[in-house]
């Protein structure tokens, strides 16, 4: 079914079953709470004249571990993944971690995405250089064709040994 | 009232008025636009077939002329409270982020200054912790934010900032909370 404008009455016209089917019954159909079934849902517009219902989505890996790649990698743990989530038009991909390199180096945390080529890269990524251990986060806009897709999470240091802890992705989309 | 299935109508049928009341009237009154100019903000399902709306909400604390700071090394309260946001009705998520200005008084790993928030509810609270916070253990100044999902149970939610040290003395300023619920 689909949203149809609704139809404009006219004196002495029989209003018909179909037109009632077609005009109220369907569109009530296409309303939000026709079209809510799980706590904790938002609704976005899915096209023209339609709204959908999204959720967001996070992922997290506690463990503190190494890397001295110079080029994006896995950690021992791989990840956090968000693994086939549901994307719309446009989305916000929040991370984040606890991070601190063995010298006056970069850590860089960044992530790939299924089927999206150029990632991971330094221009999407979150990066703190130095030896103090610093833990906060950045997030990206991401304008993509609406799908199913994979997140996971990269890392690489410029020089020296990167240490990454509580690292985290967060997906809220629209 | 409750949203109730829309009935199909058939050809000669006689639509009555309850039947009016039932399928227009009262499933109109449950979607969107019925809803009161004063519940700003967007929508979320707060059950089947149920809608309500959620406002993001903010709170910023600064102070002058200085830093306020703390030696504990357990999360507490600065001298200003916050900032803190009380009556949040959560359906399931929040996205919570987080933002300061931070200094510790000595360079370190081991010096680290942390905040977090402590998450309070009458059905659920969850105390503040490292995983969820934003750090800073140099002695230069840095302002940055992060954020973060949580899943909580159904609620009405107070949010408040809380600070700790690993060691030494902590500096902060310009800190704030945002946080979106769904």
């Amino acid at each position: 079914m689909a949203w149809t404008a609704p139809m404009t009455a006219v004196d002495g016209s029989a209003f018909t079953a179909a037109q009632f089917n077609s005009h109220v019954r369907d569109n009530l159909l296409e309303t939000m709470p026709a079209k809510a079934l799980t706590v904790g849902d938002y609704f976005t517009t899915a096209g023209t004249n339609s709204v959908t219902t999204r959720r967001p989505y996070t992922a997290n890996v506690a463990t503190s571990e190494t890397t001295t790649s110079t080029t994006y990698t896995d950690l021992t743990t791989v990840g956090p993944t968000l693994t086939s989530v549901d994307v719309g038009n446009a989305a916000f991909l929040f991370f984040g971690a606890q991070v601190n390199n063995s010298g006056a180096n970069f850590c860089l945390m960044s992530c790939t995405m299924t089927g999206i080529a150029g990632l991971p890269s330094d221009t999407l990524a979150y990066g703190v250089q130095g030896t103090a251990v610093r833990k906060y986060g950045t997030f990206i806009r991401l304008i993509v064709t609406p799908g199913v897709y994979t997140f996971q999470a990269k890392y690489r240091v410029s020089g020296g040994t990167g240490t990454f802890s509580t690292r985290n992705i967060t997906l809220v989309n629209f | 009232m409750a949203w109730s299935a829309p009935m199909t109508a058939t050809a000669g049928y006689i639509f009555k008025a309850s039947e009016f009341n039932t399928y227009i009237r009262d499933n109109l009154n449950e979607t969107g636009p019925s809803f009161g100019s004063s519940d700003l903000g967007f929508f979320v399902v707060s059950g089947t077939n149920s809608i309500s709306t959620s406002l993001p909400l903010s709170a910023s604390v600064t102070t002058s002329p200085s830093d306020e700071s703390t030696t504990s090394t357990s999360y507490t309260d600065l001298t200003t409270l916050g900032p803190q946001l009380v009556d949040m009705d959560v359906q399931q998520f929040v996205v919570i982020s987080l933002g300061c200005a931070s200094v510790h008084n000595t360079s370190g790993s081991t010096n680290t200054c942390r905040m977090s928030v402590d998450i309070a509810s009458e059905a659920y609270s969850t105390a503040a912790s490292d995983t969820i916070s934003i750090a800073n253990s140099s002695n230069i100044r840095y302002q940055y934010g992060a954020t973060f999902v949580l899943t909580l149970v159904p609620g009405t939610y107070t949010f408040t900032a809380k600070y700790k040290v690993s060691t030494g003395t902590g500096n902060f300023n310009n800190r704030s909370l945002s946080i979106f619920s769904f």
